[in-house]
């Protein structure tokens, strides 16, 4: 298999005025191939939503070099990263992070928009109404309940064909009947559009549906 | 990898954060709106008084080209006016009285020929020609009628003589500076003057020689050639497209102040807006970072958001300008009130395209860097709350591009560099000791330990990096202590000038005393009083070089060509200090002279130097034997120069008196006089006092206006700051409950923050205002500080009480935070 996304000797140290760094990242090498499902897990402050923000180029590393498709990420620029991620890659987030100003379609809607798709929000509400959510499409995230507001982060996330998808604790705000349906769906989503899936969970349920582990420990791969 | 539209726009995310920014995008509105104001309306009276100066100057010069004497105009000068035509006026102070009601009246005299005005009109209540009213007898202002409590047809003596008022001026082309009303005009038949026997030698009179030309454009080559047949500084010649200096001075120093407190008032508008920006944006963070992360880059963060700023600053100055031309049009009178012209000030296209322009690059200066920074927030800050601070260097940068924005906008409006330049250095240093004031002691504050729990945890909420208190004060303490200057330097002219005068300062002045009357006055009078003789003296020549009469004539403080006051004395005036020179005069040696310092520089002499002067035609040299500065206290004579008494012996000279007596006696002594000593002026100070009182109390309203426009744009940032901050008051009052606090510490915690807030803006504006105070009154208006004991609790607690109260008002929500909501998720 061809590896999507690449990892080489990757650190990050954080630097604070007036406390020690914390070097939350050091020297990891990680790899994921296309059409792949990676869960990633590990204890409490081991460096998973660093990683996160790192390998989909949210964040620079203080060293080493992130791949996707073979390029760069550590020195693409700014612009080109975000169209990157709005081409290439979705979030998923443990507190969903909608825009609060936005309806729950215009929320699905905004990356495709952002790509400059004329029917954004045609496909939108096709995305809503798969998920079960067409009738909330004109409800605002306040108006919406935690699985309603992941089920619209799913489809925010998939809106663009992402090849990517970064999940990280997506079932981490919900009960377990929520967490269930929520992650049905995003493997369902996944399948139908091809992409590869890197998830950070705690919860064991959530880590044995992946098709590989990878545990973290002190900001290195442990296993 | 394909490329998306570079430009990309979405309508929904605009609209969308529009909404959001609702309450905060006004606020910032409301800024804008106000520095617009400000902006407009100094602009607007400004091309008003330009137009009027300029469309006026003819009828305020009183022809294309006049001619100007104290003295009898010389055969020469008549002679070579006489093929151009023109008319002749002479204009005196004098003493009017109605023998009807016994009322004398200190008035100022014109004598007209046939033909006055060359330009504009004398609109008589009558409606008959000027001169054929005067052929009846005079014309007088209706305020002489009110005040000596005659009618038309009633009898008026002027000197001598008594005259039947014929008919009333309803106004006057050519009185530029009459805007202090002290004395209202009286219009007599230039043939009669002779008869009043008010032409004395060295009364205090002008003479004019009006001409008008059938090609204007000729006015300055004839000026010329009068000019070269008249005597150097006793005639002169003008022509109309040269304003008299000092009304241009007037109206230069009045917009000079104007622009200040516009720019100080569009100064903290822009502060408000950068703050109400700031504020919103920060609450923006998230979004940004999200729309980063789904792929949104920074220019489309900087198109969004400044398109919403542009769209709200433009409806912000569309208000700004609605609210400016009614201002202007209610405005007319009381501007024309304190100018020299006639004005009717209307917001014209070119002000309100200028203001638009300059309140959008204000606007632009103020909003770019919040704009900026938030275009650069990182997509990562998604996952990590990111407090952004202000780095020292960004700040500088900041400061650099808002005094960049306020020195091309006063540039256009005053339209020289170096007094933009002035003005904004002496704002830019006013504004960043009050910052640097503001933030030292924020600093102490947030270091305090107090015992008390709830103080310091109300002390403590300002450490937060995002806190606006530092801002909020800066704002109203400038404001405020800029308020509380106006106001020192107010009360300290009531006390030291208008109000009480000072005991022994005079109440009434007799002037134009022949030596010749001098002891039949002071036995008529028969009242203590303080005679001073007075010379009219000019400079010919330094060290026998003569005085440059070529160049442009200065400002009359600065012209030492001018016309200056002297007196014969051997004694240092008590209100003389010698700033060069060991005594007044050195030795027996009567040929010396004491030079005031301003004249001394105007003339560039020192003690040792030789000067030659002319009095009145005599002719006098003299060795400067000392430097002296005069204050202004007690209303004390200032002369310009001191003669030893026999140097002067045999100049021409006039005496004055200077009397303190009951203001009841006044009007009777007044008249007494006037019948007895026709030529002898008198003047009543009090009365002179309450009416230029009354126009400088009505500048410091303009000064208000202003003022009050800055101290809105505080509030609006204490009010944008309390509204930002507001989710996390309540939530951090909740964790205070779920602490374990009550009611009453959360109460008292929100009560001290904001009596902190506003005992500090007060304390601050005090301590600043009293310093400014302190100093203008000592080297500037050199009266005494005046006595703030009872102002001064009024100036702390006043504030105090207002910001507090704004401040409680906007947070009282706080106390009565419920707990459970903020234990719930709020992640949205």
């Amino acid at each position: 298999m061809t590896a999507l996304l690449q990892a080489i000797d990757v650190k990050k140290t954080y630097i604070r005025e007036g406390a020690p760094p914390v070097e939350a990242l050091r020297g990891l090498d990680l790899h994921l191939d296309k059409g792949e499902f990676l869960a990633l897990t590990g204890p409490s402050g081991c460096g998973k939503s660093t990683l996160l923000t790192v390998l989909s180029g949210l964040d620079l590393p203080t060293s080493g070099q992130v791949l996707f498709g073979g390029r760069d990420l550590t020195t693409t620029p700014e612009d080109d990263l975000a169209q990157l991620r709005n081409r290439e890659i979705g979030f998923i987030f443990q507190a969903f992070h909608l825009i609060a100003s936005m309806t729950a379609l215009e929320n699905v809607a905004f990356p495709a928009q952002l790509g400059g798709n004329l029917k954004a929000e045609k496909d939108a509400l096709l995305l809503l109404d798969r998920v079960g959510l067409c009738d909330r499409a004109q409800s605002f995230p306040h108006q919406l309940s935690g699985g309603e507001k992941q089920r619209v982060a799913i489809c925010r996330a998939v809106i663009n064909q992402a090849s990517l998808i970064f999940a990280d604790e997506p079932t981490g705000n919900l009960d377990s009947e929520n967490g269930q349906q929520v992650m049905d769906l995003l493997l369902q989503l996944r399948v139908e559009h091809g992409s590869s899936l890197l998830l950070v969970s705690h919860s064991p349920e959530v880590v044995t549906l992946a098709d590989r582990v990878v545990t973290l420990q002190d900001g290195r791969v442990a296993t | 990898m394909s490329r998306r539209p570079k430009k990309l726009w979405s309508f929904t995310f605009l609209r969308r954060e529009g909404q959001t920014g609702l309450v905060q995008l006004a606020l910032f509105a409301l800024c804008v709106m106000l520095a617009a104001l400000s902006v407009a309306v100094v602009s607007g009276w400004r091309a008003s008084v330009d137009n009027a100066m300029a469309s006026e100057n003819k009828k305020s010069s009183g022809g294309d080209v006049v001619a100007f004497s104290t003295e009898p105009f010389t055969d020469a000068l008549l002679e070579a006016a006489k093929p151009y035509g023109g008319i002749r006026s002479t204009e005196m102070f004098t003493v009017a009285l109605a023998p009807k009601t016994d009322i004398t009246l200190f008035s100022k005299l014109k004598a007209v020929e046939k033909g006055y005005p060359l330009y504009g009109e004398l609109p008589l209540r009558s409606g008959r020609d000027p001169y054929t009213a005067l052929q009846d007898g005079l014309i007088v202002e209706a305020r002489v009628l009110e005040r000596t409590g005659s009618e038309i047809g009633d009898e008026l003596k002027i000197g001598t003589k008594s005259f039947v008022i014929a008919d009333v001026a309803l106004s006057e082309p050519d009185r530029p500076l009459g805007m202090f009303g002290v004395s209202p005009r009286i219009f007599i038949a230039h043939d009669q003057l002779e008869s009043t026997g008010l032409l004395r030698p060295g009364s205090y009179l002008e003479r004019r020689i009006h001409i008008k030309l059938d090609d204007p454009n000729q006015a300055e080559s004839v000026a010329e050639t009068l000019s070269a047949v008249a005597i150097p500084d006793q005639e002169r010649v003008e022509t109309w497209e040269h304003p008299p200096v000092n009304m241009e001075r007037f109206v230069n120093n009045f917009f000079t102040f104007l622009d200040m407190m516009a720019v100080l008032a569009v100064a903290l508008g822009g502060l408000g807006m950068q703050s109400t920006l700031t504020t919103w944006l920060g609450n923006r963070q998230k979004t940004v970072a999200l729309a980063k992360t789904l792929g949104a880059d920074s220019g489309f963060i900087l198109r969004h958001y400044g398109v919403l700023v542009g769209a709200i600053a433009i409806l912000g100055i569309a208000v700004g300008l609605v609210e400016a031309a009614a201002l202007l049009y209610w405005s007319g009178d009381v501007l024309s009130s304190m100018l020299p012209v006639k004005v009717d000030p209307r917001l014209t296209a070119w002000a309100a395209a200028e203001s638009t322009a300059l309140c959008l690059l204000v606007a632009g200066g103020f909003s770019y860097w919040p704009l900026r920074r938030a275009s650069t927030v990182k997509p990562a800050s998604i996952l990590r709350s990111e407090t952004v601070t202000t780095q020292r260097r960004t700040a500088l940068k900041q400061g650099a591009l808002a005094t960049s924005s306020l020195f091309v906008l006063l540039l256009t409006l005053v339209e020289s560099p170096t007094r933009a330049a002035w003005i904004t250095l002496s704002l830019a240093v006013t504004l960043s000791v009050t910052g640097v004031v503001t933030t030292w002691t924020v600093r102490k504050a947030r270091e305090w330990r107090p015992k008390n729990l709830a103080l310091r945890t109300a002390l403590g909420t300002w450490r937060d990096p995002a806190n606006k208190t530092s801002t909020v004060i800066f704002v109203l303490s400038t404001c405020l202590t800029v308020l509380f200057s106006a106001g020192i330097v107010e009360t300290a002219l009531r006390e030291n000038w208008i109000q009480a005068m000072p005991p022994d300062a005079p109440n009434l002045i007799f002037v134009d005393i022949q030596p010749s009357q001098r002891e039949a006055f002071e036995k008529f009078v028969n009242l203590p009083m303080e005679l001073t003789a007075s010379l009219r003296v000019r400079a010919q020549s330094v060290d026998g070089k003569a005085i440059d009469r070529s160049k442009k004539r200065e400002y009359w403080d600065r012209d030492a060509r001018r016309e200056l006051d002297a007196s014969p004395t051997l004694e240092l005036p008590s209100n003389d200090d010698l700033v060069e020179g060991e005594s007044l005069f050195q030795g027996d040696d009567p040929n010396q002279v004491s030079i005031r310092d301003d004249v001394a520089k105007a003339l560039k002499v020192h003690p040792g130097q030789e000067v030659s002067f002319s009095i009145q035609g005599v002719p006098v040299s003299a060795t400067v034997s000392s430097i002296r500065h005069s204050n202004r206290e007690g209303f004390r004579p200032r002369f310009e120069l001191l003669f030893p008494p026999p140097l002067v012996e045999g100049a021409p000279k006039k005496m004055f008196a200077r009397l303190k007596i009951d203001e009841d006696l006044i009007g009777p002594l007044q008249t007494r006089v006037a019948k007895e000593f026709p030529s002898i002026v008198s003047m009543d100070i009090s009365q002179t006092i309450r009416l230029v009182a009354e126009r400088l109390f009505q500048m410091v309203g303009i000064v208000r206006y202003f003022l009050l426009a800055g101290l809105l744009a505080g509030v609006v940032i204490l009010v944008s700051a309390a509204w930002s901050a507001r989710w996390d008051r309540l939530r951090e009052s909740a964790y205070f409950k779920i602490l374990g606090a009550d009611r009453r510490f959360v109460f008292r915690v929100v009560l001290y923050e904001n009596l902190a807030l506003g005992f500090l803006c007060s304390t601050l504006a005090v301590i600043l205002s009293i310093l400014i105070g302190w100093s203008l009154c000592t080297w500037q208006l050199e009266i005494p500080f005046p006595d703030l004991s009872r102002s001064l609790p009024g100036m702390m607690l006043i504030p105090t009480a207002l910001i507090s109260g704004l401040g409680w008002t906007l947070s009282r929500g706080v106390v009565g935070a419920k707990p459970a909501p903020f234990l719930r998720d709020g992640a949205d």
